[in-house]
Parts: C-alpha cells; structure tokens; sequence
C-alpha cells in the first residue's frame, strides 16, 4: 500500500527548462529583423518587422534598410569605432550611419585598436587629463596653454600624480614706483619684466619690503581656508592661532591646525578636508558658526537622515554609502515587491539610486563597513546558475555565485526522475539544492513568464509507504493511523502530525526529515529563494495567493495503479 | 546770503547738470548705447536680442539629452530625455545613438535660433533706419561653440550703417555662461561606461569632481536617466540610457 502525496503540478525540472529556453531563443530568431532605423527612432535594433522605419534617409536619399537577420550580421548596422576628430573622443559600439550623420570617423575596428583613441597623459599647466592625443591638443587650443603628452603614462592614478602645480613663491616687481608683489609660479614671474622671485616665500614677507602685508581677510581655495594678504595673494592656510605670527605671514607652511576630521564648522582652523566631509564655504550661505576671522569656515558636509539614525544610532558621515529595500523585514527578506536601494550621503544631501528597479532583483545592494563607516555598492546578483550546482564547494563559491546551500530536498534529478544526491564540504553524497542567495524577482503578473516554471521546481511527490495492521478498515485508513491499524514504513514525514520519535521503530531507512514541519519548512525554504514563489507574503506584508502548501494526496492499495499513473 | 540768493545758486547747479548731461549723451557713444541699445551699438543690440533665446534653448537641450524634439527618449517627469545609447534587448550593451554629442548640440541650437537671428537683424535694421540710417545686412552664418563655462555663438553677418560716416560691423558674438561644455564631457565619459560595462557608478565621478552632481535614476524597463549638476552654477544636463539589461527570470 501505498500514499502518493504531490503537489498539484508536477515539472521535470532542469530538462523542461532548457526546452523551453531553446523554444524562445529560436522563435525570437525567427520573427526579429534588422532595423537600420526603428519606427520609435533607435537606431540599429533588431525588431518585428512592423517596428522598422521604412522611410527615407536623408543621409542616403534612400529608405531606411531592414534585414531579415540580425544587426551582428548586417554591413549597414556593423559596430565599429567612432571617432570624433575635432574634440578627441571616441566611442565604440556606434553604426557607420550614427557615425558619419554628424561629422564623426568611423571605423570597422575596435577601440583599442584605434591608435588614435589610446589614452596618455595630458600634462597642461598645472592640471593633468587621462585622454588622447587629440583631446590634449585640443584642451590645449580652448586654455591656451603648452601641453606635455606622455603615452609612457598608462593610468589615471598615475597621470593625475604627475600634475605638476610648478614651484610657487613671491614675485615682487615695481609697479608705478612701488614695490609690488603677486604670489605665481616660477614660470609665470619670468614672465614679468624685472621681477624678482622668491622660491616659497609669501607677498606679506616683511623682508620682501612689498606694499603687501599680513591679514587681509580670507577665501576659498583647493576646497581649503586660505589667508590673503593686503594686496590679495594668497597666503598660508587659516589658523587662527597664528594670525599674528610673522613667520607664518612670510614663508608657505603646512597648517598645523588639522583637528584630523576635516575641521568640521571650525572657528579657528581652515583646513579643510572634502574626503574627511568638509570644504570651504561663506558662512553666510551656510548653516556653520562665523570663524573668528574672515568670512570663510570648512563648511560641515555630513547628513541628517532620520532612518539612519534610528537604525544606527548616529547620522550618516559624507561620503557614506548604505543599503535600504521598501520592504519592513530588512534587506535579507527579499519578498515578491522588494526593491534595493543604495543610498549615499553627499554634500550634505542624501542621494538615492535604485540597483533593483527594472532589473527584477538582478542587480541588489551589498553594503559593508570598514571602522562602521558603511560603504555600498549595486552588484550583479549573481544567482541564475545556482541550481545547477553539484557540490556544495561549487554553490558557495562567492567569486562565480550568489548561492546558498539548503540540505534535506534535491531540485535536481538524476535520469530515473529520483533525487539526485550532491556533495556537501564534507565528501558526503546529501540530498540538498544550492538556491539563490537573493532569491530574483518575476514578472508573475504577466502572460508567458517564466515564473510558473521556476517556481514549480520545487514541487515534488512523496511516496509514503504504509503497512497496514490486522485490524485495518479500509475506510478508516486515511483518518486512523495507529500502529495497531497502520503504520508507515517510509518517507512518513510527509504525513501531517508526523513528528518522529516513536513511529521511527517501523521505518526502514533514516531520513532527512525530523518532521512533517520539518519537512514543509525545508521545502517552503527551497521553494521561496527560487524566487517570488510559494508561500509568502509581500514587500508591504500583503499575503500571496497560498497561504499554505499545497498538498494532495492519492491512495493506491496496489502499487501498479501508481505506476499506471504515473510511471515506475 | 538771502532766498534769492540761494535759489539763484541751485539753478546754476541744475543749468550745470543739464549741461553736463547733454555732453555726456551727445559726446560718449557706450553711455548712449546704454541708455538706447541699438541706436550706435549693434552689438549690444544682437546681444539683448538673442541672449534670452539661447538661454532658453540650452535649458530645453540640456535638459531633454541634447535634442529640442527628442525622437527617441523616456519621459521622465514629464520630461521628454532622449537616448543617447540604446538596446531593446536583454544582456546586450547599447548602440551609442548620438557619439557627437557635442556637434550635435551645436548644431541644435543654431537651427533653433536661427528664425530669431533674422528676426533680430530685421529688428535692428528697422532701429537704424527709423534714425535716418542707410542699412545695408549681408547674411553670414551662425556658429554655435560650446567652451568651457560658456556657449558663444558667432554670426558672421555684415552690417553697414550709412549716416555721413559709414560704418562696418563684421561679426557679432553673443555669449552666455554656462558649463554645458564640462556636463557633455563628463556625459561622454557615462556613456563610455555604459556601452562597455552597462552602469556607470556616479560616485565616481563625484569624487573626482568634487563641484559635480551625478543622479541615476532607473526606470521600469531598465532605463537608466543620469542627471548631471553643476553644483555652483546648478547647470543641468540629463540623459537616457539602456544597457545590459537583466530579463525577469531566466528571460526565456
């Protein structure tokens, strides 16, 4: 005798999948023209045929061109490099047609193989710019500047490093009978007919005997508080503490004043630090206090965000990047509706960028935080091969997946339709499945998804054999189980009230179940990190169409019926 | 001093006013131009006269992808943010749509103020004559250049204005301050991101651009709308994209 418990769809898992796979890739093949231009005005799409422009080209004088093929095959939609000659930029990815209509080079290579799209370093004044030849030559043209080009130079990083600002120092030349001064490079006091410079020292330099002296007031540069003298060069750093100091109005001098958090709405120190959340800012326009000198403070850049204080205990730091969902139950629930956000604190203003919407949860938010500062970043939610995986060592590898590893069920099955057995870090052969780790979002709602089969995945028949005592009523068989009657011999966790314990004298085999719970809870697990699957409630704890598993039950007191049903 | 005494010296303070008024209008030509745009300074004129139109032109363009009448573009709040990359399909990067970006603007904004240019020039020309002017305007061409903190568009039209003297003007620049040149670069550079890698990570660029504001904002069927601030000018430059798109499911 037999118990045939199912739920009340039944799917061949992985092999039916592909078929279908293969079904949509072909037929999509089928129907899917080449569109030069489509008639929502894209250019070079693969489309129905009824989406592609069929009008005239003005560039061509002729109609638009559609192929029954894909743009990868076509000469009039073929990728290639454009290059714009006049600004130095080029783009890959760009159909001759796109290209050309507005003045562009267009070539059939790649990027990296365009010489004239290598990047090097543009060393100009005293900035540097990572980008080609022709974008050096022109920012040169637009500054009117001399340029150094170093192709030896072959990253931003490194590129940026070597910006050289030149030494800077007091150039003191006469002006209308007066000793005057201007705080400039080197180069640029060469420039100046008689003038004298000073390597490192500053305008308000007494022994310099300029008309320029110490404190005449303060302003923004380099995001820092700078003093400036009477005639308005630039001096030192502001620090309160040496406003009255003549050394520190004489020579250019690191400040010393660094609180060693950006000076944060500081009275009495301008260093300023952006990274650190500070920069230079008027008071007035700010909410800071009025530093004791000048009009200029390092304007406090942090956020105030009431959720993150309730949840952390503080407001979040410039520069912090955090994880949010719209759902109440954290971002490790990823119910049916569940959207991630990353959120990130910026000059004062908390920024949102969604990572999930559009992207069914294949994009979700990771956050982390090194000395509780938080960092967070939208990434790939790798989870599409998760189910495939054999062995455990495979799912949890973090570099290849975003899998978890549930023992008890497998998903997968071997060619008799029997679960198949995996291998867990231990070396044991277990029934087990590798879920995603984020379980993804379906579109459910509408016609033709796939959700109906991803979610059938986890639906299984349990076969529950029962031996069946001297004092059997065939009636009372499915509402009376004692051991005087019945008793089950296998896979008995299926049988709701099934707790284990005694009724394991009469079962031959050990099994992954301690319990029906048990075993409902495991599958319920399984079933909802495939995704917006089984029983669940939604992002804003809505409940879903079950609110209880599925469960069927069939009787056969001959085990042929069973096989005539559903096979041996 | 008596009354009369006084009231004889505040007249001969007011003839003096009078006076000097008179001679300032009638001997320096930038403080007439001043008080009447046009009547000697056609400059001046062309600048008043199409400042507004650029300006509000470069508002739509930069805030529409680049386009006054985007063909191909995602609304969003209620705004009409053309493409500038695009992929209908799953996986795919885009196909860069508009890789001369900056051309293109350039090109906008000439065919958009191009109507307003003549219609200026007739302006001009009606002032003059209504002054005994003899006007003679020799169409040129309009160029548009986007610069760095500013747009400067260049008419190369001749101007003569015959009154005794004859007087030529050759080009007239109207310039505005704006940072759409350093918005397009940085929108480039996105858009160099979206075509190889699909994102572009707006943080990024904010810390290398410490005076930028970038804002990505996706929409439901994968549609990426960036939206480039000047922090300081609070110039705006927004754009569509869609690449590498995830299906739902297994996209089948």
């Amino acid at each position: 005798m037999v118990y045939k418990m199912r739920n009340k769809k039944i799917i061949f898992g992985i092999a039916l999948l592909l078929v279908i796979f293969l079904i949509g890739i072909g037929s999509a093949i089928e129907q899917s023209y080449c569109c030069e231009k489509t008639t929502y005005g894209a250019y070079c799409q693969n489309e129905p045929l009824d989406k592609c422009e069929g009008s005239i080209n003005p560039l061509t004088s002729e109609p638009y061109k559609i192929a029954p093929t894909s743009c990868e095959s076509t000469v009039y939609c073929k990728l290639g490099t454009c290059v714009n000659n006049q600004e130095g930029v080029c783009f890959p990815n760009v159909p001759e047609m796109v290209c050309v209509k507005e003045g562009g080079y267009w070539e059939d290579k790649a990027l990296d193989e365009m010489p004239q799209c290598q990047l090097g370093c543009c060393l100009i004044g005293d900035q540097a710019a990572f980008v080609t030849q022709t974008r050096c030559s022109t920012l040169s043209s637009i500054y009117g500047l001399e340029i150094d080009y170093r192709r030896d130079i072959q990253n931003e990083i490194q590129c940026i490093a070597n910006a050289n600002p030149g030494v800077e120092g007091a150039c003191v030349f006469e002006e209308n009978y007066v000793n005057s001064c201007k705080f400039i490079t080197k180069k640029e006091c060469q420039a100046i007919d008689g003038a004298d410079f000073h390597e490192a020292y500053l305008c308000s330099a007494e022994s310099l005997a300029t008309i320029c002296g110490p404190k005449g007031g303060t302003i923004c540069h380099d995001e820092k508080v700078y003093f400036l003298d009477t005639c308005g060069n630039l001096a030192n750093v502001y620090d309160n503490s040496k406003i009255d100091n003549s050394g520190y109005w004489t020579y250019v001098q690191e400040p010393t004043c660094d609180d060693g958090s950006g000076n944060k709405n500081s009275r009495v120190c301008g260093d300023c630090d952006y990274f650190s959340g500070s920069t230079c800012k008027s008071y007035r326009q700010t909410n800071s206090p009025s530093p004791n000198y000048g009009d200029y403070v390092c304007s406090d850049l942090d956020c105030k965000d009431a959720d993150f204080r309730a949840k952390y205990g503080r407001d979040p730091n410039h520069g912090e990047r955090w994880c949010v969902t719209n759902n109440k139950k954290g971002l490790n629930e990823n119910l049916p509706g569940t959207e991630h956000f990353m959120l990130e604190c910026r000059d004062g203003e908390v920024l949102v960028e969604s990572c999930s919407i559009g992207e069914y949860r294949n994009k979700i938010c990771i956050q982390s935080e090194v000395n509780e500062f938080k960092t967070a970043r939208c990434s790939v939610n790798l989870w599409q091969n998760c189910i495939e995986q054999e062995t455990q060592e495979d799912c949890l590898d973090i570099e290849k997946r975003d899998c978890n590893w549930i023992e008890g069920f497998s998903i997968l099955k071997d060619d008799d339709g029997e679960e198949m057995k995996l291998e867990n870090l231990a070396g044991v052969e277990v029934k087990a499945t590798c879920v995603p780790k984020h379980s993804p979002a379906f579109n459910f709602w509408e016609p033709g998804s796939d959700a109906e089969i991803l979610c059938s995945l986890t639906n299984s028949i349990c076969l529950v054999e029962m031996e069946i005592g001297p004092y059997a009523n065939r009636a009372r068989r499915l509402v009376d189980s004692s051991d005087k009657i019945d008793h089950c011999v296998s896979n008995c966790y299926c049988l709701e009230g099934y707790t284990g314990g005694a009724k394991r004298i009469y079962e031959k085999e050990e099994h992954e179940f301690d319990s029906y719970q048990d075993w409902i809870s495991i599958m319920g697990q399984i079933c909802t990190s495939l995704g917006d699957c089984g029983i669940t409630t939604n992002y804003i704890d809505k409940k879903g169409y079950f609110e209880e598993a599925l469960i069927e039950a069939e009787f056969f007191v001959n085990p042929k019926d069973l096989e005539e049903e559903y096979g041996s | 001093m008596g009354k009369r005494g006084q009231v004889t010296i505040f007249i001969i303070i007011a003839i003096v006013i009078v006076v000097i008024g008179v001679l300032i209008y009638a001997f320096y030509p930038q403080i007439q131009s001043l008080i009447k745009p046009g009547s000697k300074n056609p400059a001046a004129f062309m600048q008043t006269c199409l400042e507004d139109e650029i300006e509000d032109t470069v508002e739509i363009l930069s805030l529409q992808g680049g386009s006054v009448d985007p063909e191909h573009y995602s609304l969003y709040q209620n705004e009409k943010i053309e493409y500038l990359c695009y992929i209908n399909e799953y996986y795919l990067p885009c196909v860069v749509q508009q890789p001369m970006l900056k051309q293109h603007i350039e090109s906008e904004i000439v065919n958009e103020i191009s109507p307003v240019v003549d219609a200026c020039f007739e302006d001009l020309k009606e002032s003059y004559e209504d002054q005994g002017y003899n006007v003679n305007i020799e169409t040129g061409d309009i160029i548009t250049e986007l610069l760095p903190e500013n747009i400067v568009t260049t008419l190369t039209h001749k101007l003569t204005l015959i009154r005794g003297d004859t007087e030529r003007y050759e080009t007239f620049r109207i310039v505005l301050n704006n940072n759409l040149y350093e918005l397009i670069g940085n929108a480039n550079s996105i858009l160099s991101w979206e075509t190889n890698y699909g994102d572009a990570a707006p943080s990024t660029y904010m810390d290398y651009y410490h005076d930028l504001k970038v804002e990505k904002k996706k929409q439901d069927d994968g549609t990426k709308i960036y939206v480039l601030t000047d922090r300081n000018t609070k110039n705006k430059f927004q754009f569509a994209s869609r690449s590498i798109v995830w299906p739902p499911g297994y996209g089948v």
